[in-house]
């Protein structure tokens, strides 16, 4: 088990270290640059003359430290990672590691809130609708659930907002009340977002657990459980969902990469200072080491769920207990490892979910 | 002979999946099962060996229709509500299956799960259910319980498996076994254990087991009685020794020429097309059978065979037949 343990956290770290890469490198892919935005910006208000503008974006290239060869610049940010620096914004000069000190509660409500209200309700709907597969309820259930899956979010924030909040006054439309001022007043505030950005993992996860549950209801195994005479609640809670739930593991650390990405719209509709906001305008501001920061911290989350899912599921299934090598073959099959290197870019490109993801729903 | 009480009883049983489009997989099938004794159940794919096991277990898709009688000692099982037929399953009768391996959980320790059937029957304490669990085991022949109870289903065998499988059926009560297809699955060595095993636990713990299976000599090895089904249709039925030396249906001979043999060619049975409604008037078998004349256009019933009281075939001409397999088999000798 420690060598497994040992192993998979290896892989963690690689994939990180691929991650900051990639983070690094995709800046080039922005035209302009922050010391060009910079002098734009102090352009609008002054009367700048075109050879002082060329010398401050020099003078600013210098100081962010753009004119070094890209590996020393990479170099100098990773040893500043390993040593808990992430650098600060060319804005606010605010240290990085401050600014994200200060966003991220209100994102973590957001995407832990949205994941436990996925769970709560997707997993019994999951399993209901997999139990009643033959009869008209579950089936509309889970026709209701693939029209859930096809809501766009940005859509359903912006109707929940002004039909709960501004027509019929149950929340507020937009505001955000952090857990200091009271949990009341905070869930107040956070209960609309949670549950728009929950509709689709709710949905995921429905769709999921019912697949698994459904395979492992045909099963022999279950088949003999019948034929024992086992009662069917134990049947159903005690003998298949512990076989079916595997795959609804697995999709978790999905499901928070694909939120990370949800936070930005739902924050920013409902004006929540959270990662999301932070993340837009630090992109928008070509921020580099404010976006770098972010995104990192993007991937070391969805990093660390994945992890979690890997050794729960080890845990649960003694079949890749025994063999760490089996671990991987599982990760693979539920498609898990494959999204985990893209996810630190999927968070910004707001991709809704990986294609692994979409592949098996389909 | 020890004739053993007579555990459940199969009266004209009729199974329609009326969702597959009106499929009739049993048409009036009757047979009993006795303590002690082992009936084999012998016929293709589609012919409803199957059904009639699972229909005894209350298994059947819902929506399958069920009509007729399936009487276990004194209580109707057909019409049995779910919640009641619960209790009689496991208790009273259970049933194995082909897979062996993927019978039991794969995510669950054995002995949890013997622990989960039997509790779910006898709610004693914990020491109760392990004995009952143990003695089980021990009428399996599976001696290091420690081991096996502490085993996932993946560390141990095929055998051992469908070993643990029966376990389980003993311990939760079971005096009557159906067992479909229980070692096509194994290795032909692992077969013969299965096999030994069976028989020893009939007798001892006077069992009534059904054994369903399309391999006739694999069937003649085991057991007492012989059903030999066609198309929903039990077509002969009699003591196997009897049916397989000297069969009176020419589906049974057919059957029995597919055996291959060391010394003479193996006979093939005629493709059977597609599920073929079977029709109403005429015997169902006559496409295929070389035997048949002028009367087969009408429907023959199952009436007993002229030599004995205790065979019965569904055939106009079972008498020839008979007559003609008697002679082969003389003739062999």
């Amino acid at each position: 088990m420690l060598t497994t343990i040992a192993k998979r956290l290896l892989t963690s770290v690689i994939t990180l270290l691929v991650c900051s890469v990639l983070i690094f490198g995709y800046r080039y892919l922005i035209p302009g640059g922050p010391a060009a935005d910079i002098t734009n910006l102090a352009e609008l208000g002054t009367s700048m003359t075109k050879a002082q503008a060329a010398r401050q974006v020099q003078a600013l290239s210098v100081r962010f430290g753009l004119k070094k060869p890209i590996y020393v610049q990479y170099w100098n940010w990773l040893d500043g990672v390993f040593h808990g620096h992430l650098g600060t914004s060319f804005f606010s000069q605010a240290p990085v590691t401050t600014v994200i000190g200060q966003r991220m509660a209100p994102s973590f409500e957001l995407i832990i809130g949205a994941l436990l209200v996925s769970l709560l309700v997707g997993v019994p709907l999951g399993m209901y609708t997999a139990i009643r597969r033959d009869r008209a309820i579950g089936r509309t259930l889970l026709a209701i659930s693939g029209l859930q899956i096809s809501v766009p979010d940005f859509w359903l924030a912006t109707i929940n907002a002004a039909v709960f909040g501004l027509a019929l006054h149950w929340f507020p439309a937009v505001g955000y009340q952090p857990l200091s001022a009271g949990l009341g007043p905070n869930l107040h505030t956070m209960i609309l977002p949670i549950l728009t950005l929950s509709i689709v993992p709710t949905a995921f996860v429905i769709r999921h657990l019912n697949n698994s549950m459904t395979q492992v209801l045909r099963s022999p195994y279950v088949r003999t459980c019948w034929a024992m005479g086992l009662p069917s609640r134990q049947v159903y809670f005690n003998c298949a969902l512990r076989n079916a739930v595997g795959p609804i593991i697995t999709l978790i650390p999905l499901l928070v990469a694909s939120l990370l990405g949800g936070t930005v719209l739902v924050e920013y509709i409902f004006n929540i200072p959270g990662l999301g906001t932070a993340i837009v305008t630090a992109v928008e501001n070509q921020d580099y080491p404010m976006t770098q920061g972010l995104v990192l911290l993007a991937g070391v989350i969805v990093a660390v769920f994945n992890l979690l899912a890997d050794l729960t599921i080890s845990v649960i299934d003694p079949r890749v207990r025994k063999g760490s090598a089996r671990i991987s073959d599982v990760g693979w099959r539920f498609g898990a490892r494959r999204a985990q290197p893209a996810i630190g870019l999927a968070a910004v490109a707001e991709v809704r979910e990986p294609a692994a993801v979409r592949e098996d729903v389909v | 002979m020890h004739q053993g009480e007579t555990l459940l009883t199969v009266r004209d049983l009729r199974v329609e999946f009326p969702a597959r489009g009106g499929v009739t997989a049993l048409r009036g099938v009757s047979l009993a099962l006795q303590g002690g004794r082992t009936l084999g159940i012998a016929g293709e794919s589609g012919s409803g060996k199957t059904t009639a096991g699972l229909a005894a277990m209350g298994l059947l898709p819902p929506g399958t229709r069920v009509t007729g009688s399936i009487r276990l000692g004194e209580r109707e099982l057909v019409g049995l509500p779910e919640k009641e037929y619960r209790r009689v399953r496991g208790r009273q009768v259970a049933m194995i299956f082909q897979e062996t391996s993927t019978a039991l959980n794969p995510v669950l320790k054995v002995g949890d799960q013997l622990r989960m059937a039997t509790r779910a029957h006898f709610p004693g304490s914990k020491d109760d259910v392990r004995a009952r669990i143990v003695a089980a085991l021990e009428s399996v022949r599976l001696t290091d319980h420690t081991r096996v109870l502490r085993s996932y289903p993946h560390e141990l065998s095929g055998g051992m498996c469908q070993r643990i499988v029966i376990a389980m059926a003993l311990s939760c009560g079971s005096r009557v076994l159906l067992a479909d297809e229980p070692t096509t699955a194994l290795d032909v060595s692992v077969q013969e254990e299965i096999l030994a095993l069976l028989r020893t636990v009939v007798a001892e713990r006077q069992l009534a087991l059904m054994l369903i299976s399309h391999d006739l000599a694999f069937l003649a090895d085991l057991c007492d009685d012989l059903v030999v089904m066609y198309k929903g249709q039990i077509v002969e039925a009699g003591s196997a020794q009897s049916v397989i030396s000297s069969p009176a249906h020419p589906y049974t001979r057919a059957l029995l020429e597919c055996i291959p043999s060391l010394h003479s060619r193996r006979g093939t049975l005629p493709e059977l097309r597609e599920y073929e409604a079977p029709s109403a008037q005429g015997c169902g078998y006559r496409h295929r059978c070389p035997w048949r004349a002028d009367p087969c256009l009408e429907a023959p019933a199952l009436a007993a065979v002229a030599a004995s009281a205790e065979r019965s075939a569904r055939c106009w001409r079972s008498a020839e037949v008979l007559r003609q397999s008697v002679t082969e088999s003389e003739s062999v000798v």
